[in-house]
């Protein structure tokens, strides 16, 4: 029986539930990132969604759902003039009032053929191009036809349209990356690939230097006694806990005090905002490092030692050999950490040129006029690539294991 | 013998690297003298040139000290450390004991300086004057001159500029070009007439008025500055000139600007319409390339008019003739709350709430406590206490207070002269048996109350209540609470001026915090609630990314990295970008969870749900992370391990609970302990979300110093939470053991 299953044949079934589990989870945890990717393939995209068209006409969900809480509120005002002591008419006098109110401005749904036209005509338009079609249209139909419709496409307080429904897939928003262009908005060029650059050079400048700072560190942490060792490390980890919010403005005078004796590393510059970024991540990943250390046995060095090795030569002929998976994790953490911080990015840096990744995207999606969400979702996508990269580089390097290294 | 020698000492010297270490020590000698003494003479920052010195030198007695040189590994980290995590605490705690705040940010000469030379204010009480300017002819005839000049050359400039197509431009460069070209102007006549001899007439608004009576108007009293006689002093000094005299002191001067007061003897001159005089003393002001004085004109009575528009002149209203010795009190102080001015009011340095303060009569600031008897609240038990309205429940105990003369009642409980024994006098002035007595009085009207809220919802009471205690969302229970002997602070100070200063108010803000019940409730209300989130999030995203990290970790996995890779993904994209998007997809109205599951669920606008979905989102950022540590750790373990296990027939799942879970656990506990704390201020996750309920105390303390403008007070705030968290941090982390297998050497 145990033969059987060794059998190459029954591996695929032995390892199937296993497969069909991680699918699964996937699938449910990287919903929002399927979504977030499949945004960015609509060129005029709300912020809100995509997959039902409720940007569309043709959702009578939306005006069915303001109905209902209608009724609900009617309730409760029903209830509270019974408990006031209204009489039955000046009750419905009440409700009456309301709901005329609110039924006005609540969209019904349209008549099929309406439905049917803008289904047809509404995709793939821009807002005026659509209007304008909207109106010779309109001209075809009965008056009190066009009236229904108008009213039911318009906010009848400002004439807005009610609903969006421009909705063109293309791969407009991920060319976006690279021309830095926006149809919709002709005249501007957005320098993203600046942006995507300046967050590539901090996080690469952070997670190499920190390595470096890191693994030196938590060399002598974990191999020597000295004085202040251990009160040193409960600081270090119990600084973690001071509010980010102090430490902003605090940093922000630093930064311009340095920047008055040493203008590069000043405030507004990638290498002032790396350095913050360095003084920051330093903590946790020394107890990474440390960690690590701590595994490797003592034997390994001891024959070093002996043989007259300095301290330097050990960290640097024995040690770092063995390191590599703790080194490649430190670079993907801190790369990580320094590239998608978003904070200290947008209080220390000014400048639209020196704008990182994030601070640059959450523009899109915090502007006020409209919402570039399609843009958003494309480049946070594209954004993506370079940490899948340098995870896929150098999950070999963690998995490689450091037990057999040190075995050996 | 010799040569032996040499080649030993050379020996020894490659040995101990002596060349490179003295190369090292002299440039970082250099460097540290250098630096510091650039520090202490450029910048004049002594204490940072001191610093630097210190630890340069230190540096190189780490170098030098073979005891101290394992120091230097740690160096690096421990400078970045200190600079970059540890400077920001320091600041912040040292904050703390201030009054940081807006308008309390400069030193104290600083805001003595802004006060001498702060804004100058439209008097409003004394109409403003106006003047007439007239100048000698020749600077005028070169003013006008310059004036027409100003317009050619930009004339063909612009012919240029359009042939050479750069149609864009075109404006900026105009504006560019007059300015400067009519800066220039100025200073070449403007400057010029001042100083030689110019006639300026001021009239009074009330003199030129288009309505006065002709026999008025021949009355009408002048002051003039005559150039020659009052040039001498800082001030240019003004006298009282009648009308008649007028014609004679212009003499052949000509008129620049608008004529104020209509002269037929004056109109007869050539009068250049100067459209640039009424924004050219503003500009000047505002360039601060030149530290322009506009026109200090002194009257008889002493107060001092200055140029303010071009034919305006102003009062200037805080003018400070006199610092005393030691730079506290002034002479003077002018300004009244509603912007007019009197002299008289001396102002003062008050270092207790850091700023210039006038005070009543004069006094000297003082600062002090006073007792108050604090009329009853309203308390109300809802049982919807989140969505309550109070206003019906207490209007109906208020007509029912008003109705039993239960204010009369409680009236009667204390002494006729109640308010004369304590107002007024600082509570080191009371007596214990004063306070004894009051605090007695205020148990019988406690009593009082007591009944009051017993007997108000008797046999016949209940069902009023029920109808009256009905809110909009539900039925609350108004009672009214009891009478309580406060502390209130008073001060003599009336009014204070605008840009106060830095003092050091000691433990003040912690003061402040701790007895104020409002500060400590919502404070441990966050507290907990934050502990409860950090935990959570820590505690959840660990078991997940260890579950998922175990698994990838199963020897004979297909497809191993395409999982990695795709588990990787919400650490992939920035996190606050991920925020904003949940924020999005959250939205009860329009939300794509909602459309989805066709519900109306208030994900963010709830205060439980909006707290839970603070977690999730939380532990969805974050498993990843996990993920990664824990496939690094899992590989730490000695595979050898899992074959003895097996060999003596434990399980897989006794494999993982006895020998995986503990010793990944043990790597890792550090890092657990680092990332509760980067929870604890996950700033950026509660402020792009923006949830109901949801605030942390980071949050919170963001909102009391950027909101509330409370800097200091945030401050100590933030002192407060590092000492109530930091030890408990400590603690879990002697307690989790990392220390005890440490492979040290000696």
């Amino acid at each position: 029986m145990k033969n059987t299953f060794n059998n190459a044949r029954w591996q695929i079934f032995k390892w199937l539930p296993w497969h069909v589990m991680l699918v699964a989870v996937a699938l449910v945890v990287l919903m929002p990132i399927i979504y977030l990717f499949a945004a960015g393939f609509r060129t005029n995209q709300a912020i809100y969604g995509p997959f039902l068209d409720t940007n569309t006409w043709s959702d009578s969900r939306i005006a069915n759902k303001q109905r209902s809480r209608i009724s609900r509120k009617r309730l409760f005002l029903r209830i509270r003039c019974i408990l006031a002591g209204y009489s039955e008419d000046e009750i419905s006098d009440k409700s009456s009032e309301i709901d005329k109110k609110r039924l006005a401005s609540i969209p019904t749904e349209l008549t099929k053929s309406a439905k049917r036209w803008i289904r047809h005509n509404g995709k793939d338009k821009y807002r005026d191009d659509f209007l304008q079609q909207y109106q010779q249209w309109k001209l075809t139909r009965s008056v009190s036809e066009g009236k229904m419709m108008d009213s039911q496409l318009f906010d009848p307080y400002d004439n807005s349209l009610l609903y969006r429904f421009e909705i063109r897939s293309s791969f407009q928003n991920y060319f976006f990356f690279f021309t830095g262009k926006i149809t919709r908005v002709p005249n501007i060029t957005y320098p993203i690939f600046r942006w995507f650059l300046n967050s590539l050079f901090i996080a690469a400048f952070v997670s190499l230097v920190q390595t470096a700072v890191v693994t030196l560190a938590a060399y002598v942490i974990s191999r020597f006694r000295y004085f202040g060792r251990r009160a040193g490390m409960l600081i270090i980890l119990t600084l973690q806990i001071f509010p980010s919010a102090m430490s902003m403005v605090a940093l922000f005078l630093l930064l311009t005090w340095i920047g008055k004796v040493i203008p590069p590393l000043g405030i507004d510059t990638k290498i002032g905002l790396s350095l913050v970024y360095l003084g920051i991540g330093i903590p946790l990943n020394i107890w990474i490092a440390k960690g690590y250390f701590d595994t490797i046995p003592r034997s390994i060095e001891e024959s070093a030692i002996i043989d007259g090795a300095t301290n330097w030569q050990v960290f640097i002929h024995i040690f770092l050999p063995l390191l590599r998976p703790v080194i490649s994790v430190l670079i993907i953490l801190s790369f990580v950490a320094a590239y998608n911080e978003f904070l200290f990015a947008l209080v220390l840096i000014t400048r639209e040129d020196n704008f990182t990744l994030p601070v640059a995207l959450s523009g899109f999606m915090w502007n006020n006029e409209e919402h570039f969400f399609g843009i958003f979702a494309a480049a946070s996508c594209i954004g993506s690539i370079p940490i899948v990269v340098l995870w896929l580089l150098l999950q070999k390097q963690i998995i490689a294991g450091l037990t057999r290294g040190a075995i050996q | 013998m010799m040569k032996k020698k040499i080649e030993n000492l050379l020996q020894r010297l490659h040995d101990q690297n002596l060349i490179v270490k003295t190369i090292v020590i002299i440039t970082l000698l250099f460097i540290a003298v250098f630096s510091s003494l650039i520090l202490f003479l450029y910048f004049n920052a002594w204490i940072s040139a001191l610093l630097l010195l210190v630890a340069l030198l230190l540096v190189i007695l780490l170098i030098l000290v073979k005891k101290l040189r394992i120091y230097t590994y740690i160096l690096p980290a421990a400078f970045l450390l200190l600079l970059f995590s540890g400077f920001p605490i320091v600041y912040t705690v040292m904050i703390s004991f201030s009054n940081f705040k807006v308008g309390h940010i400069i030193s104290h000469d600083d805001a003595l300086k802004n006060l001498l030379t702060s804004q100058w204010h439209v008097d409003k009480r004394h109409k403003p004057f106006y003047a007439e300017v007239y100048a000698p002819g020749s600077i005028v005839a070169q003013y006008s001159e310059l004036y027409e000049k100003r317009v050619s050359p930009l004339d063909d400039q612009l012919d240029a500029i359009i042939d050479a197509d750069l149609s864009e431009r075109i404006e900026d460069i105009v504006w560019d070009r007059r300015d400067r070209v009519e800066l220039s102007i100025i200073r070449n006549t403007f400057e010029q007439s001042v100083l030689e001899d110019m006639v300026i007439i001021l009239y009074s608004e009330s003199h030129i008025a288009a309505n006065i009576s002709e026999k008025k108007k021949k009355r009408v009293v002048v002051y003039s500055y005559i150039p020659g006689v009052d040039a001498a002093g800082d001030t240019l000094k003004c006298h009282k000139t009648s009308l008649s005299k007028i014609n004679s002191l212009i003499g052949d001067r000509i008129c620049i600007g608008d004529l104020i007061y209509e002269r037929p003897s004056v109109e007869q001159f050539d009068r250049i319409e100067l459209t640039l005089l009424p924004h050219f003393a503003e500009r000047l002001r505002a360039t601060g390339e030149n530290e322009y004085d506009p026109l200090p004109l002194e009257f008889p009575n002493g107060t001092i008019y200055r140029l303010d528009y071009g034919t305006r002149f102003l009062v200037k209203l805080p003018f400070y003739r006199r610092v005393d010795g030691r730079g506290n009190i002034l002479e003077k102080m002018v300004v009244n709350d509603d912007g007019t001015y009197h002299y008289g009011r001396i102002i003062q340095a008050d270092n207790y709430l850091g700023s210039y303060v006038t005070t009543k009569n004069d006094e000297t600031p003082r600062h002090w406590q006073e007792y108050r008897i604090k009329t009853p609240d309203y308390i109300v038990f809802p049982w919807f206490w989140w969505a309550y309205h109070k206003s019906h429940a207490i209007a109906y105990l208020d007509t029912n207070r008003s109705r039993t003369g239960l204010n009369q009642k409680i009236r009667e409980c204390f002494p006729a002269n109640i308010k004369d024994i304590i107002t007024g006098r600082p509570i080191d002035d009371v007596s214990k048996i004063e306070i004894r007595q009051l605090q007695h009085s205020i148990k019988k009207a406690n009593k009082v109350i007591r009944d009051f809220n017993k007997t108000r919802y008797g046999k016949n009471g209940i069902k009023q209540y029920f109808v009256s205690g009905f809110g909009e969302w539900g039925l609350g229970f108004p009672k009214l609470g009891q009478i309580k002997l406060v502390k209130i602070d008073k001060s003599n100070v009336k009014r204070s001026l605008a840009p106060g200063y830095r003092v050091f108010t000691g433990i003040r803000g912690y003061k402040k915090i701790v007895l104020s019940r409002k500060m400590t409730e919502s404070f441990f209300r966050l507290l907990i609630w934050t502990v409860i989130f950090a935990t959570l999030t820590v505690a959840l995203s660990f078991m997940a990314g260890l579950g998922l990290a175990s698994i990838l970790n199963k020897p004979g996995l297909h497809a191993k990295n395409f999982y990695r890779s795709i588990f990787i993904l919400p650490y992939a994209i920035p996190a606050a970008l991920l925020i904003m998007m949940w924020a999005a997809f959250l939205n009860k109205d329009f939300g794509v969870i909602n459309n989805l599951i066709n519900l109306d669920i208030p994900w963010i606008s709830n205060i439980y749900l909006s707290k839970m979905s603070a977690v999730v989102i939380n532990i969805w950022l974050s498993f990843p992370y996990f993920m990664i540590i824990c496939l690094g750790s899992l590989q730490s373990i000695n595979p050898e391990l899992y074959d003895v296990s097996s060999v003596d027939g434990a399980s897989s799942s006794q494999q993982f609970w006895r020998i995986t879970l503990p010793l990944v656990l043990r790597n890792t506990a550090p890092l657990l302990i680092g990332y509760f704390g980067f929870t604890f201020n996950n700033f950026t996750l509660i402020y792009l979300l923006p949830g109901k309920g949801t605030g942390i105390l980071v949050t919170f303390i963001y909102s009391l110093a950027f909101y509330g403008k409370e800097y200091g007070l945030a401050a100590s705030l933030g002192v407060i939470t590092f000492f109530v968290i930091g030890p408990f941090l400590a603690l879990q982390f002697v307690l989790s053991g990392v220390l005890k297998g440490e492979v040290l050497r000696e």
